[in-house]
């Protein structure tokens, strides 16, 4: 391992300010962080699977999906992530607008690691995604991210 | 005919002619519909408003079967009353509709010495106005009811919707009051500063629209909840508010109710801020009781707050009325609403007595079901 080990994050946020927000929790982080994001589900499983024009993107540790997404929609991404045997041990946080019972069960039920509802304030938000860096990224063991399984 | 002596038979001939015309009489001056059929459904007499009403003439109508003097489907389900009737020889009571007009119908048997049903005398009562009056306040019941329901679709979409888009206004504003606080001028960090307040109350209202809206349509199961446990967890929500004043909260034994815990929760919980949030110059004092009156429980929020002045015991329980500005007290004036449709989805009542400056007791009344 590299001394100075960056953390990857997919985000995948269709809403840009969402994504300018969530950089902006993620900002004072203790940890190095490479954020990318992409805005949309098929994007989002092209850049998991390497595909064009993502063929040098890098196995996140963690990806932070929005449900509502053009295209292809965050269930989707999350269903097919989760029974494909290459990206399931990726872990998926939910992040989304929706406190619907029934997204929440449907997210869990496809395998969704954790489901958060984004808060309505700033500081709110922030403390979540610090919650997120605090909780992934530094307390939980999460597998061996070689870029190969 | 002897006609200077009467003669007993004569008395009786007489007396049966006059009881004939009599009865006759009575019945031609019924603005409704007579009838005497014979068991079998053969008209054996009917006064003139019948007549009139089948379009015939009295002597034509009489002989005739019921078959032959109303349409098919009337006579079909007057024969099944009249077989009924012969059968059971209980009198029986029905409605029909004869083209737009509406009847009332009940048939009473008349009994041979046998015991068995000879004839049965029917009355037929023009119901067609009531029956109508009663067809458009169904109507319009349900047309309230859905306007009513897509009224509350359209306040739950709206407030979910809406919170999104003032989501992003919240949260950049807040941002660029941070960032960029003191780098414009004086007149700019006011009016961000307006901007933030602004979006902060609106979030708070569309959020309290939310609960309202959410009020009946998330959580409405009920099952049998115990009200002292529901007020032990009141209390420990607000324990830092019920510290920060100082109250005083006394309450006896709390009744088990059929109802919703989620629900009953937020009613306590809002009935017992209101009691602290509003107080007068002494600490909070607030008595909670429950009584049972009849089938019903009446419970009682009272405390020695400021009071409400009695003209507002109507508006207090609308939506986002306020009887205060929010520097004096802070709210958006949900709460009662809240604690009104509550109350009011579960079959009670919500009202208060109040007298300025001595306190206010808010009671509410909650049905006994299924006999808990």
């Amino acid at each position: 391992m590299e001394e100075i080990n960056s953390f990857k994050i997919l985000l995948v946020e269709d809403d840009p300010g969402d994504d300018e927000l969530i950089r902006e929790g993620f900002r004072d982080a203790k940890i190095l962080i490479d954020l990318q994001s992409v805005d949309d589900g098929i994007k989002a499983l092209k850049y998991l699977r390497h595909e064009h024009p993502y063929e040098d993107s890098a196995t996140p540790d963690i990806v932070l999906l929005d449900l509502n997404l053009p295209k292809k929609d965050g269930r989707e991404v999350l269903g097919e992530v989760k029974s494909d045997p290459q990206l399931r041990r990726i872990p998926v946080v939910v992040l989304t607008t929706s406190d619907a019972e029934i997204d929440i069960v449907k997210s869990y039920t496809l395998g969704a690691n954790c489901y958060i509802t984004k808060p309505v304030n700033l500081d709110g938000f922030i403390k979540v995604v610090k919650t997120i860096e605090g909780f992934w990224l530094t307390v939980v063991r999460l597998p061996y991210n070689s870029g190969e399984y | 005919m002897d006609l200077v002596k009467d003669t007993s038979d004569h008395i009786e001939l007489d007396q049966l002619i006059r009881s004939e015309a009599t009865i006759k009489a009575l019945l031609n001056a019924s603005n409704e519909s007579a009838f005497l059929y014979d068991d079998h459904g053969y008209v054996l007499t009917l006064n003139e408003t019948a007549a009139r009403r089948l379009n015939m003439e009295v002597k034509d109508a009489i002989g005739r079967h019921v078959s032959e003097i109303f349409p098919a489907e009337v006579a079909s389900n007057r024969m099944k009353h009249i077989n009924k009737l012969v059968e059971t020889r209980e009198p029986v009571r029905f409605q029909d509709k004869r083209d737009n007009l509406y009847f009332d119908l009940s048939m009473f048997p008349i009994f041979n010495q046998d015991g068995k049903v000879e004839m049965l005398a029917a009355f037929a009562y023009d119901i067609t106005e009531h029956k109508l009056a009663e067809m458009q306040i169904l109507k319009q019941k349900d047309e309230l009811e859905r306007s009513n329901q897509e009224l509350e679709q359209f306040a739950y979409v709206a407030s979910h919707d809406l919170q999104e888009p003032l989501r992003k206004i919240a949260s950049f504003i807040t941002l660029l009051e941070r960032r960029y606080k003191g780098n414009l001028d004086e007149n700019a960090d006011r009016y961000i500063h307006y901007v933030v307040d602004g979006a902060t109350r609106m979030q708070g209202l569309i959020n309290d629209l939310l609960t309202y809206s959410r009020v009946g349509k998330q959580y409405s199961e009920t099952t049998v909840v115990d009200c002292n446990h529901v007020l032990s967890q009141v209390m420990r929500d607000l324990e830092q508010v019920i510290k920060d004043n100082d109250a005083q909260i006394v309450f006896g034994e709390m009744p088990k109710l059929w109802a919703n815990s989620v629900q009953l929760r937020q009613l306590f919980s809002n009935l017992l801020s209101n009691a602290i949030k509003f107080k007068g110059p002494n600490a909070p004092e607030i008595h909670i009781n429950a009584l049972q009156q009849d089938n019903k429980y009446v419970f009682s929020f009272r405390d020695n707050g400021i009071g409400i002045e009695p003209e507002y015991k109507e508006r207090i329980f609308q939506m986002f009325q306020r009887l205060h500005t929010k520097e004096e007290y802070p709210g958006t004036g949900i709460g009662l609403a809240v604690c009104k449709k509550i109350v009011e989805l579960n079959g009670g009542r919500i009202w208060f007595e109040s007298e300025n400056g001595t306190g206010t007791v808010f009671h509410f009344s909650w049905p006994i079901k299924g006999g808990n």
